[in-house]
């Protein structure tokens, strides 16, 4: 989506028709919006919202003209109207919104705001306008209204990406930005209808099939709390975890014990440093185990091989080269020793005595090479042998590493719980409660898994007996395949998106670094943006210490910014990019990094600003890359504004 | 790159035919009701979706 133009009628203080056309060339993608306080910025990004999604205007009063209402008689009807003119793929679209009042004899008007008409107009590339049959449903799979949020926003609000407590908003705007949220929906929905489905069938059926049935549904409703469990401990294990990172950080601005909670920080980092080497070798072990029916097969192999052997040396399975050999030598007629032969001589018959017992070509090298791959399976087996003693032997190694780490920061805790001061004595004891915690949920969590994976066996083995039982049942066909069909389509999709979601985060989160590193004044500073599983947007400093509580509001912004451009980018969502006074908590090096930076990372930029946040530098920055400009000029006298062209 | 809907509809590449309509039926359905926050009739659609998908899919096996 990319916008073309606004045209006003009579919306707020924009009085009559005005027009603004942005600019959609990719090498000029700026638009310039100037004005004072006051003079309407918001009004006008209010506009675009209304017109596009009916949005934004329930607590700002009257939205059509005071001036339009002021000139109109006593029963004469006024109106007010905005269009929004922009392209999406190949076609044209023109979105209107109007409202209409009668004035009143005490001079007000009455809106019926939830009245107001929606038309969307499509011009595809033949050339013949067409009005759109669904125009909101139209409107919400060019750009979603709840996803808009993300491209249309106040800059001076955008900060709550990176607040420590707004994880859920980071989450919710990568599931709407991303459209996990239709995979999510889809795959809710379906297993109800699976659900549904499967209670269906059950009343149908008799015997058998009713009690596998029943079965069945009872070991789903478990894999579902299972689920329900597993989740609330993830999400409970990430509450945790930021108790414990907040309890941290506080300890780390106490002097006293700032080098003790140092070494804290380096035994935790070591220890999950460990703890990653040992998931690692464990994973290798259990890879080898699955592959150890070939060590276990050692002995047959053997067995076999000395049979092929002894038939070898019996001259039943001659060698390769024997029967070329006896060939070659009944050819020159002369013996391994240089002495000639004759066909008449013993020499010659013995030769061809031995031909006729040699075995057919094919089958000597089918032979030579099973005795080949049985030599090859015993080397692979011991190959096998030396590695899982490696890696056990690593297992062991990491496991030691983990208790000596653990015991020296358990340690270091002690010397912090003796401290002086109450409120570090306070905070050691809270970290050591919620270290429990975290560790008793670590248990549960492993518990729930395991149970997930003995449902699940059994989940599959009923479904096998249900479809035996089944296919007698006539009737019960059609429900059964349609709850078969709506199961595996969850699953399916539960699959995806659980894989889509984690690749899509990584995407984020490394494109989050980079754009943060190219907007960030301090960018060396801040070695580091993590976009973490439990969704906490995180900025590490040079020492490898979590940062984002001690970012400016500014850097926040910086870092919020970073975060939704970054998320249109992995989406490539081509949608503009429309900020309402973007700099004005920003330092001039920020504006400038950013005014440098922005144009690049976005196909359409409009821009809401004040004269005092735009200026200098950032403004020559923005220079080359603007296509469109204008001021916007209140008129004191008549609370007025009119939209100006700048050349 | 790839749009985020042809990133999405290649993960579902290799899946049983019959299934694989009956995503792209329902993710069809899901994205027509994405904007409303509880909507109504989407049950009744994938239902719907889910009954021409299931009758398709036994014919098919009785023919095969």
């Amino acid at each position: 989506m990319r916008i073309e133009r606004v045209d006003l009628l009579n919306f707020r203080q924009y009085f009559g028709n005005q027009r603004l056309k942005f600019s959609r060339h990719d090498d000029q993608n700026v638009t310039i919006i100037h004005g004072v306080n006051g003079a309407g910025k918001t009004s006008l990004f209010l506009a675009l919202n209304w017109c596009l999604y009916g949005e934004g205007v329930d607590n700002i009063g009257q939205i059509i003209s005071k001036e339009a209402i002021s000139r109109a008689q006593p029963g004469e009807i006024v109106e007010t109207k905005v269009d929004v003119t922009f392209f999406h793929g190949q076609k044209r679209y023109t979105a209107s919104r109007k409202l209409v009042g009668q004035k009143q004899p005490n001079g007000k008007v009455i809106e019926a705001k939830t009245t107001a008409e929606f038309v969307l107009m499509r011009t595809p590339p033949s050339g013949i306008m067409e009005r759109v049959d669904n125009p909101i449903g139209t409107m919400n799979t060019i750009l979603p209204a709840n996803v808009r949020t993300y491209f249309f926003f106040d800059g001076e609000k955008i900060d709550n990406f990176a607040r420590p407590e707004q994880a859920n908003e980071v989450e919710r705007a990568i599931y709407q930005v991303l459209d996990l949220e239709t995979l999510t929906r889809a795959m809710r929905h379906l297993q109800k209808a699976a659900q549904d489905l499967r209670a269906q069938l059950k009343q149908i059926s008799t015997g058998e099939l009713q009690q596998l049935v029943g079965e069945d549904e009872q070991a789903r409703g478990r894999e579902t709390k299972l689920l329900e469990d597993r989740d609330r401990l993830k999400r409970e294990n990430g509450e945790i975890q930021r108790h414990l990172d907040d309890v941290n950080r506080r300890l780390r601005d106490f002097e006293s014990v700032q080098e003790l909670q140092r070494l804290y920080d380096q035994f935790t980092r070591d220890i999950e440093f460990a703890q990653q080497g040992l998931d690692k070798a464990i994973r290798a072990i259990r890879d080898n185990v699955t592959r150890s029916y070939i060590r276990f097969s050692a002995s047959p192999i053997d067995a076999a091989l000395a049979i092929l052997e002894e038939k070898r040396q019996r001259g039943e399975i001659p060698s390769n080269i024997r029967e070329q050999f006896i060939q070659d030598l009944l050819t020159r007629q002369i013996c391994i020793c240089g002495r000639p032969f004759s066909e008449h001589e013993d020499a010659f018959a013995h030769l061809t005595q031995l031909l006729k017992t040699a075995t057919p070509t094919s089958l000597e090298d089918d032979i030579i090479e099973t005795a080949g791959r049985l030599r090859g399976l015993i080397d692979t087996g011991r190959g096998q042998s030396v590695e899982l003693d490696t890696r056990m032997a690593e297992q062991v190694n990491w496991q030691d590493q983990i208790a000596s780490l653990t015991a020296q920061r358990d340690d270091v805790h002690r010397q912090m719980r003796g401290a002086n001061e109450q409120e570090i004595r306070e905070l050691t004891r809270q970290r050591e409660e919620f270290s429990d915690d975290l560790s008793t949920n670590l248990v549960g969590q492993g518990r729930v898994e395991a149970d997930l994976e003995t449902i699940r066996t059994r989940i599959k083995e009923l479904e096998r007996h249900i479809e035996q039982a089944k296919k007698s049942d006539k009737r019960a066909r059609l429900l059964s395949r349609k709850v078969e069909l709506a199961q595996k389509a969850a699953d399916k999709i539960d699959e995806v998106h659980g894989t889509f979601a984690i690749n899509k985060r990584i995407e984020i989160e490394e494109e989050t670094r980079r754009i943060f590193h190219s907007l960030a004044w301090k960018g060396d500073h801040f070695q580091d943006v993590r976009l973490t599983e439990d969704y906490q947007l995180e900025v590490f400093d040079r020492y490898g210490l979590p940062a984002r509580p001690e970012l400016s509001a500014g850097e926040r912004q910086v870092l919020s910014l970073s975060f939704i451009t970054a998320m249109a980018m992995v989406a490539q969502r081509e949608a503009p990019l429309i900020m309402d006074t973007p700099f004005g908590r920003l330092s001039s090096a920020h504006r400038e990094a950013i005014t440098y930076n922005l144009p690049m990372l976005a196909p359409q930029l409009v821009l809401f600003v004040t004269d005092e946040e735009l200026r200098d530098k950032a403004l020559e920055n923005l220079k080359p890359r603007i296509g469109a400009e204008y001021r916007l000029r209140f008129d004191a006298n008549s609370s007025c504004t009119t939209i100006e062209e700048m050349n | 790159m790839a749009t985020l809907q042809t990133q999405i509809a290649n993960l579902f590449e290799g899946i049983e035919p019959d299934v694989l309509e009956l995503v792209t039926r329902v993710l069809e359905i899901e994205k027509e009701f994405l904007h409303l926050e509880r909507p109504h009739g989407v049950m009744e659609k994938i239902e719907d979706a889910l009954d021409v998908v299931a009758q398709t899919s036994i014919k098919n096996e009785a023919r095969s």
